[in-house]
């Protein structure tokens, strides 16, 4: 197929960008009409588990903040929609800013001791807070607010489709419409976020700490808004999930399903906003067929009742193989993969010579989401010559080798 | 003519995508000491660390005919080489005592280490002192005599010393040169000295290499480094 | 404030109890503080490689191997283990960073998790009796009423910790593995251009890590009296919490760490009912958080965690 050259910015690319959206919303649409309502419930948690994972992708991939107790977030978000639904009567939109708003406020509170404490000391206490909470739903405090304790918390949601809604869907196709709707809007805003200033700081934060700081990123700033936002995300995530499950359990919102959303954003790609979607596909689908097929196997039928266990096996693999052999994620390689036909070239780049043909590599990845990354397909060759000959050096310099030659050498 | 001790040749050396040596000559006779002099990023502490097999390396670096690159450092130590880093980098939380075990690491003859760490304490009578405390709690001077001290528990045949006279007052580095000379003269213990204080290191040094953005632009008798004009007006100052 | 403020046989059992646990927490900061030491890394499936090996102890026992032989037995499997992954899993990612090695201990930790639930089930089993916990197994101190006692299980557990206390302080100080191993832990460059083989040393730590900590899950099985794939969470944040107080690179600041921190997490709940249930969870967060805004080197440290 012939490489097509858009450049970012203009018509044609306004038009790409266009027609990708009304992709989306086609498919938004298409989905319930087509599907079963059990599909459609499936398609549904996708979609809380990939707003979850998106706020983890923020503060972890995006600003580099090690987070481990996204399961708590998850968990307030979703233990607010219950407590407020169930026992004070609150229709379940209402409760959504109530939930978001806590999530921000305990994000914002796990994001101060970031201010002062660096990498595994984050690590520690994120973690920790992600064990405490399921534990202190639990317990009697817990019970007291109403979480239901060890059984869990069990509110019924359930919307009937608006006359004045055409397409012929059911109630559950509905809710599932609605959030998608939610979902694109969180999306889209999280997209504007990382293009942002913040955004940039974000990603400066993370590259290089010091040498943000220097150039005038607030560094506290930057971390307790990022942890803030994360958590907020993973606040109403676990308001949609009520949406597809009637009981949300100190289970649910365990340790696992923290290193289940760190799996899914690892999987998509950690930098990207758009990763979450494979993230969140991943966490229903996954443990779904896995299931089924361990269920058809006699070895592993008989091996344990509990067939669901062999997806956290899968689990732990899919994030072992990602670590060492695909670090930036499926969402980069399918980039890479829509760029054999068409090249996205921001302005900046266009004023030099027009790429053609299609081993010109785009110099972002992610549609330029990741920020500015040289690391990943940047033309080398060109930076190199640049290097050469913009930079005289000294006459020592002039016997080195060609760059790159030595870059194999790492031992 | 035998080869040399230390034969570097067309060495190159890369810290991820930074080449930083670019195809650098140089050898070290037995018995002989030599001076890398060279500014601020021109590639000298490298040079020590490409010899030790502790960045990615490309080419010759052989000590006796036995080629280095490739193998592991504690491989390339066993052959009989020390290295003093740079910041003197002792083991703060171990004493004295052990600092000088640790240097002893490959070696099994208990009675000669004892009798080393000895022979040590008598040369660096300030280590003798304090051989139970922390060598973390020493001053600086202190510290570098332990490294030194440290680098050559091992009996190595080329001792490696980077900047020794960093952070240190004139005259304990007067004093430690004295040292070194001495030890060299009496073990015929061969030095690649990396140093900034060129005048000091010229008086000691047999021969002297210049090195400037990752090769060695100059090279010969101390005399004739100190000699060179381009040399005396960069690094001497005169 | 409790009623039984007063009352010795309430504070001693407070105290054998806070110092049993406490014993135990300081098992798994040690296996914690053992891998940071050298490699500056944490390794969160610690506590799940421990209950694996508790598991190994299980099923030997189960086989009529005798439990002290099973310990030892299991407690080899478990070096070599934890010497193996270091080698296999966590070193080629050593020049990657931090973040690439802790995703990889959590993977680490989901599969051995659903790997011991595969094999083993998710009901909990009896625990193997190291150390005799029946009734009648104590030591009456006080005859009362009300009467105090200190059990076999206590006082074996605490006698576990000082002999591995000794063993390890002999192994650390006195052997010529333990220098090398503290001069990586020192200075990790300096030691290699001594010639110490650095990586060697790193699994050496995991190796003891592991072993230590199906040690210590082998004792926490025996005073929680069950045995199941969960066992170790939460008990994986005690340790981390312990070692967070004691200071990340201090092996007795681990024994230190998580003895105060059994002792808090008794006597808080014990004299003062402030809210009702087991928080101890929440506890030791709270220490995590003060000891880290306060002093976050812990009692006995010198680095601050600054990987990353």
């Amino acid at each position: 197929m012939k490489t097509r050259v858009v450049l970012e910015g203009s018509r044609a690319h306004r038009l790409w960008q266009g027609a990708g959206l009304a992709l989306a919303v086609l498919v938004a649409l298409a989905l319930p009409l087509l599907s079963s309502d059990f599909r459609i419930g499936q398609f549904s948690l996708v979609i809380a588990y990939a707003v979850a994972v998106l706020g983890l992708n923020l503060v972890t991939g995006f600003t580099g903040q090690v987070s481990l107790g996204h399961g708590a977030f998850f968990g307030l978000g979703a233990y607010t929609t219950a407590i407020l639904v169930t026992d004070h009567g609150w229709a379940w939109a209402a409760t959504v800013p109530v939930a978001a708003l806590l999530g921000l406020a305990l994000g914002f509170v796990v994001g101060i001791p970031a201010l002062r404490l660096h990498g595994l000391y984050l690590a520690v206490i994120t973690l920790a807070v992600g064990v405490a909470f399921p534990v202190v739903v639990s317990q009697p405090v817990g019970l007291a607010l109403g979480t239901g304790g060890v059984a869990g918390k069990t509110v019924q949601v359930s919307w009937d489709k608006p006359a004045w809604f055409g397409l012929d869907v059911s109630d559950r196709g509905w809710t599932f419409i609605v959030m998608a709707a939610i979902a694109g809007v969180l999306f889209w805003l999280a997209t504007g976020l990382v293009r942002s200033r913040m955004g940039r700081a974000m990603v400066a934060l993370r590259d290089n700490g010091t040498a943000a700081a220097i150039a005038g990123i607030w560094p506290a700033e930057v971390k307790t808004v990022a942890f803030a936002i994360s958590a907020l995300y993973g606040a109403v995530g676990g308001c949609l999930y009520l949406l597809t499950t009637p009981i949300v359990s100190p289970a649910t919102v365990g340790f696992t399903i923290t290193l289940l959303f760190i799996t899914a954003m690892v999987l998509g790609g950690a930098a990207t906003v758009s990763g979450a979607w494979i993230g969140g596909i991943a966490m229903v689908f996954l443990p779904y067929y896995t299931a089924e097929w361990a269920g058809q196997i006699p070895v592993l039928r008989e091996l344990t009742d509990q067939p669901g266990l062999f997806a956290n096996v899968i689990y732990g693999l899919i994030l072992i193989v990602f670590i060492y052999f695909v670090p930036a994620g499926l969402v980069p390689l399918l980039t890479r993969l829509r760029t054999r036909f068409l090249v996205i070239v921001p302005p900046e780049a266009a004023a030099g010579p027009t790429p053609s043909g299609s081993d010109t590599t785009p110099g972002a990845p992610d549609g330029g989401l990741a920020g500015p990354s040289p690391a990943i397909g940047g033309p080398v060759t060109a930076a190199g010559d640049h290097d050469l000959s913009h930079d005289p050096g000294p006459p020592a310099r002039a016997m080195a080798p060609p760059r790159g030659s030595s870059q194999e050498e790492r031992t | 003519m035998a080869e040399a001790l230390l034969q570097l040749s067309d060495v190159h050396a890369a810290y991820g995508e930074v080449e930083v040596l670019r195809g650098l000559d140089l050898e070290v006779g037995e018995g002989e000491v030599v001076v890398l002099l060279g500014a601020n990023g021109a590639g000298k502490t490298t040079t020590l660390r490409a010899i030790c097999g502790m960045v990615g390396t490309r080419g010759s670096v052989r000590l006796a005919g036995q080629e280095l690159v490739g193998r592991p450092t504690e491989w390339v130590i066993r052959q009989g080489i020390a290295h003093v880093p740079q910041g003197r980098g002792v083991f703060g939380s171990l004493s004295v005592e052990e600092n000088l075990r640790v240097g002893a690491w490959n070696r099994r003859d208990t009675a000669g280490i004892q009798a080393d760490i000895e022979r040590w304490y008598g040369v660096f009578p300030r280590l003798a002192e304090r051989r139970t405390q922390l060598a973390g709690g020493m001053s600086g001077g202190e510290q570098q005599m332990l490294a030194v001290a440290r680098g050559l528990m091992g009996r190595p045949r080329l001792l490696l010393l980077d900047e020794p006279s960093l952070g240190l007052a004139q005259i304990i580095t007067r004093e430690l040169f004295r040292q070194l000379e001495q030890i060299n003269r009496e073990e015929s213990v061969s030095m690649l000295i990396v140093e900034q204080n060129a005048e000091l290191a010229l008086s000691f040094a047999g021969r002297g290499y210049v090195l400037e953005s990752g090769s060695i632009v100059l090279g010969g008798t101390a005399d004739e480094v100190r000699g060179n004009e381009d040399m005396r007006r960069a690094y001497l100052g005169y | 404030m409790s009623p039984n403020i007063d009352n010795p046989a309430y504070l001693l059992t407070l105290l054998t109890g806070g110092l049993t646990n406490g014993a135990l927490y300081a098992l798994v900061a040690l296996a914690i503080v053992l891998v940071y030491k050298t490699t500056s890394h944490i390794n969160l499936a610690q506590g799940e490689m421990a209950t694996l090996g508790a598991f190994a102890v299980f099923e030997l026992t189960r086989r009529g191997v005798p439990v002290w032989i099973a310990i030892g037995i299991a407690f080899l499997l478990s070096f070599a283990l934890g010497a193996g992954l270091e080698r296999g899993l966590i070193r080629p990612l050593e020049r990657r960073g931090v973040f690439p090695v802790i995703l990889a201990t959590l993977a680490l930790f989901l599969i051995i998790n659903a790997g011991v639930a595969i094999i083993w089930g998710t009901q909990p089993v009896e625990a193997p009796e190291p150390i005799p916990g029946g009734i009648e197994d104590k030591v009456d101190v006080l005859t009362g009423p009300p009467p105090f006692f200190v059990t076999y299980v206590s006082l074996g557990v605490l006698a576990v910790l000082v002999a591995l206390l000794l063993g390890l302080w002999l192994l650390l100080e006195k052997t010529k593995l333990g220098l090398g191993y503290r001069a990586v832990a020192a200075n990790r460059e300096a030691a290699q251009v001594m010639g110490i083989p650095v990586g060697r040393m790193y699994m050496f730590g995991w190796g003891i890590a592991a072993a230590l900590g199906t040690l210590a899950a082998a004792l926490v099985a025996e005073t929680a009296g069950t045995l199941d794939f969960n066992s170790m969470g939460v008990i994986l944040i005690f340790g981390l919490a312990a070692a967070t107080l004691g200071g990340f690179d201090s092996v007795p600041g681990a024994a230190v760490g998580g003895l105060v921190l059994g002792l808090v997490m008794a006597f808080v709940p014990g004299l003062f009912t402030v809210v009702e249930g087991d928080l101890s969870v929440v506890i030791a967060l709270v220490v995590v958080l003060v000891v880290l805004l306060v002093r976050p080197q812990g009692l006995f440290g010198t680095k601050t965690l600054e990987r990353v």
